[in-house]
């Protein structure tokens, strides 16, 4: 009798045990998919955490669907703006000692935790002081520099280091140095500075939880660290729990529907789907601080952004003159003032997925690394293959496919690719931020009255650095009937580079040392006229400047290896600066001809010494922010 | 209740020695040729197929390592069945048939469910192949259940 029994209940327990797990799996809601290591830790208690609410479930829930997408995202810099610090995750050497502010730091590795060091200069000098220990418990960035965060102590309020690490130097710099600030100002450094600036953007569904009239309270909280599937495809929780049922997901599968309860911004109309991207790739401000401290932002992807915070259009930390965005980041606000974006046609309205595709396809060869670094498109178009072809123009502008007719419109060879590069004329690098120059996104045409008006240099000039304004108004009128603009003597005379980089303001002079090293503009310019500028600009007041002038020197063989340390001593300065200065002058000695006044050489190939000294005296000293 | 109609001690007749030789014949054979597809798998690792190894093929190398583990275990099953059956001869014609032909069955259809659910996946759904999971599941189920009662009723 008992084999019977073993018989009928063995196969009742496994029915019984399908049953339970099928009523168990549809009881519960999509958060179960939160049971991740991360979450079943203890949480900290001296930084921002991860906490999942509002709909949010996280990248690693959207992996199980969708694993080609989150592979690209994973391999995206969004993914790693701001990162738990791990061994793993600090791109630093470890073991290194670092000077800063009086202090000498050195990183090390303790089990799973990364924690700096810190003594005092003139005390490790006497020998007498043990070292400070500070665990590192957030990092920002991991594209071209990483700073990192240390609990103040005082709730999840963090603070930066005071240094940073440039990833392409393989060396630190005091944190001052990456920014086009005034010297001697940088706000960054204050306590809470991530808390409740940072992780607008660099955490998804961030809340900063900020008590405003007691700043030592922050209890800051985000969906995810970095930038991550939700914050542009908005809380999946509902969309989870809708396709955990196998039978949705292969309706879904076999109609080719777009997913339910999910934003794709390809789907969205052309201004939504922009304003994804604008959402932080814009200057907007909330109408109420308290409220989004406490909730969060209002806005989801979908949403009219415009509606939902104010859209900033100027301000000189940000904006040239004419309202163009100035500071990388931005780029949505370069979006919004071009013609293309503001088409009265929106199926003719361009976007930023135009040009960017966020997920990786799996036919692009390129190495992962390049497609992260901007994220662009690639075309295949013949002869202009690649990631920045014009055929993302010509996907409306299909006039210009024929190489013919983009000849005669450009008036450019067509062997000389860079003056056939739709970019190069109509996005100029007149925007800053990250130590370099960056495309503008604000579609336009090249003006000499523009730059007149508001001192951004025109696109002809940022690659005829030898030319002046008065040669490309002639070369506009002539060719584009573009009325001439009156111009004094200097803009006729004198190159509109050597103007920017010797009389311009902290911004144009930084975009003047970039170009100084752009290739394009090389080859056109021709190089050995540039030295004295750019030794200049070594001893310029602001770091970044000077980091830029430094770039620009080091693409001369003779000057790659200077030792310049653009964050050093005014001495350290002035020695290489005096360095360069001596062997350009060497190197020209017993040389006939190579003059050029345009720009301030002699008929015997000499620095017009006078002229110089003179336009350095012009230089707009006013105190220039760009606040990236 | 299933019947039973020989006891366990009784010798295997010529038709539970046909079952037995049918049995190993199809498990050797089907081991063969889940091992080669394993042999198969580990080159494509070798020389890494992007198509197989690169992290977006996650859903396809799963299955396919599933089509590979579940073909080879079942060729063992089929030589475990042959020695259950010489063993244990108790069972039923009719249900021996039945266990059988369901266990030739599933070793073909659940594999295969894993293996063709490799092609044409959607991102980390399997492809249409998938389907005949279900169905070699429950052959499966019934297959081990007969085995498992006749094994009881030769205690």
């Amino acid at each position: 009798m008992a084999r019977y029994r073993i018989r009928i209940f063995v196969p009742v327990v496994i029915v019984a045990l399908w049953l339970g797990a099928i009523v168990m799996h549809y009881m519960t809601d999509a958060r179960v998919y939160h049971d991740t290591v991360a979450a079943r830790a203890e949480p900290a208690t001296d930084r921002p955490i991860e906490f999942q609410e509002d709909g949010y479930v996280t990248s690693r829930t959207c992996k199980a669907c969708h694993p080609s997408q989150y592979s690209s995202w994973h391999a995206s810099y969004h993914r790693k703006m701001t990162q738990v610090a791990t061994p793993d995750v600090i791109l630093a050497p470890f073991g290194k000692p670092i000077t800063s502010k009086g202090k000498i730091y050195e990183f090390i590795k303790r089990d799973a935790q990364v924690l700096v060091q810190v003594t005092d200069s003139e005390s490790a000098a006497k020998g007498d002081t043990e070292p400070e220990e500070l665990q590192v418990v957030m990092t920002t960035g991991s594209h071209h520099y990483q700073a990192f965060w240390v609990p103040t102590g005082k709730t999840r309020k963090v603070k930066m280091l005071p240094f940073s690490y440039h990833i392409a130097d393989q060396r630190f710099y005091d944190s001052e140095g990456f920014f086009l600030f005034p010297p001697g100002i940088f706000p960054l450094l204050s306590e809470g500075q991530w808390n409740h600036t940072c992780s607008y953007c660099h955490a998804t569904g961030p809340k900063a939880r900020v008590d405003f009239s007691d700043l030592d309270q922050m209890d800051t909280r985000v969906a995810e660290f970095g930038i991550a599937c939700e914050s542009c495809h908005g809380p999946a929780e509902e969309h989870v729990r809708f396709y955990r049922n196998p039978r949705n997901r292969y309706f879904a599968h076999l109609n080719d529907e777009p997913g339910v309860n999910i934003v794709d911004p390809e789907d969205l109309t052309p201004r939504l789907s922009s304003q994804v991207c604008g959402q932080c790739h814009g200057i907007t401000s909330v109408p109420d601080r308290d409220q989004w401290s406490q909730d969060g932002f209002q806005y989801r992807p979908g949403d009219d952004l415009q509606k939902l915070r104010k859209i900033t259009r100027s301000g000189q930390q940000y904006f040239w003159p004419d309202g163009m965005i100035r500071v990388s980041g931005r780029e949505y606000n370069g979006l919004i003032n071009t013609p293309c974006y503001t088409h009265e046609d929106p199926s003719q309205m361009m976007t930023c997925l135009h040009c960017h595709k966020m997920h990786r396809d799996a036919d692009d060869m390129r190495p992962v690394q390049q497609w992260a670094d901007d994220q662009l498109q690639i075309f295949t178009e013949p002869g202009h293959a690649g990631p920045q072809s014009n055929q993302a123009c010509t996907q409306c502008h299909e006039v210009y496919e024929d190489p013919q007719a983009l000849v005669q419109h450009t008036h450019h060879d067509q062997s000389i690719e860079s003056a056939n590069n739709c970019y190069n004329c109509h996005m100029p690098h007149t925007t800053w931020g990250l130590l370099k120059a960056i495309r503008s996104h604000t579609i336009d045409s090249p003006s000499v009255s523009t730059e007149l008006a508001t001192g951004r240099p025109n696109a002809c000039n940022i690659c005829h650095l030898d030319k002046t304004l008065q040669w490309t108004a002639d070369h506009l009128e002539s060719r584009y009937d573009i009325a001439k603009p009156k111009l004094n003597e200097e803009q006729q005379t004198i190159a509109a580079s050597v103007l920017a980089v010797m009389k311009g303001d902290a911004g144009q002079r930084a975009l003047g040392a970039w170009r100084m090293g752009w290739a394009p503009a090389r080859e056109a310019s021709g190089t050995d006229w540039m030295a004295p500028f750019l030794a200049q600009l070594l001893e310029d007041p602001y770091h970044a400047v000077r980091k830029a002038a430094s770039n620009s020197l080091a693409k001369f063989p003779q000057f790659a290896e200077t030792g310049f340390d653009y964050m050093g001593s005014a001495d350290h300065l002035a020695a290489v600066r005096r360095l360069v200065d001596d062997a350009w002058l060497a190197e020209r000695s017993g040389r006939v001809g190579g003059g050029d006044p345009t720009v301030l050489m002699t008929d015997r190939g000499h620095l017009m010494q006078h002229v110089f000294e003179y336009l350095l005296r012009q230089r707009d000293n006013r105190p220039v922010f760009l606040n990236e | 209740m299933l019947p039973v109609t020989e006891t366990a001690t009784s010798p295997c007749s010529s038709d539970c020695q046909g079952y037995v030789r049918r049995h190993l014949r199809f498990g050797w054979w089907s081991l063969l040729v889940f091992l080669t597809l394993g042999i198969l798998l580990e080159s494509f690792h070798g020389f890494k197929a992007a198509w197989f190894v690169n992290v977006d093929q996650e859903t396809r190398r799963l299955l396919w390592r599933l089509a590979h583990a579940h073909g080879t275990f079942f060729a063992l099953v089929h030589i475990a069945f042959a020695a259950t059956v010489f063993l244990m001869p108790a069972l039923q014609l009719g249900l021996r048939r039945a266990a059988s032909w369901c266990l030739m069955a599933v070793s073909i259809v659940l594999p295969s469910g894993f293996f063709f659910g490799g092609f044409g996946v959607y991102g980390g759904d399997p492809g249409l192949g998938i389907f005949l999971l279900p169905v070699g599941a429950v052959m499966l189920f019934i297959a081990v259940f007969i085995i498992a009662w006749g094994a009881t009723a030769n205690r």
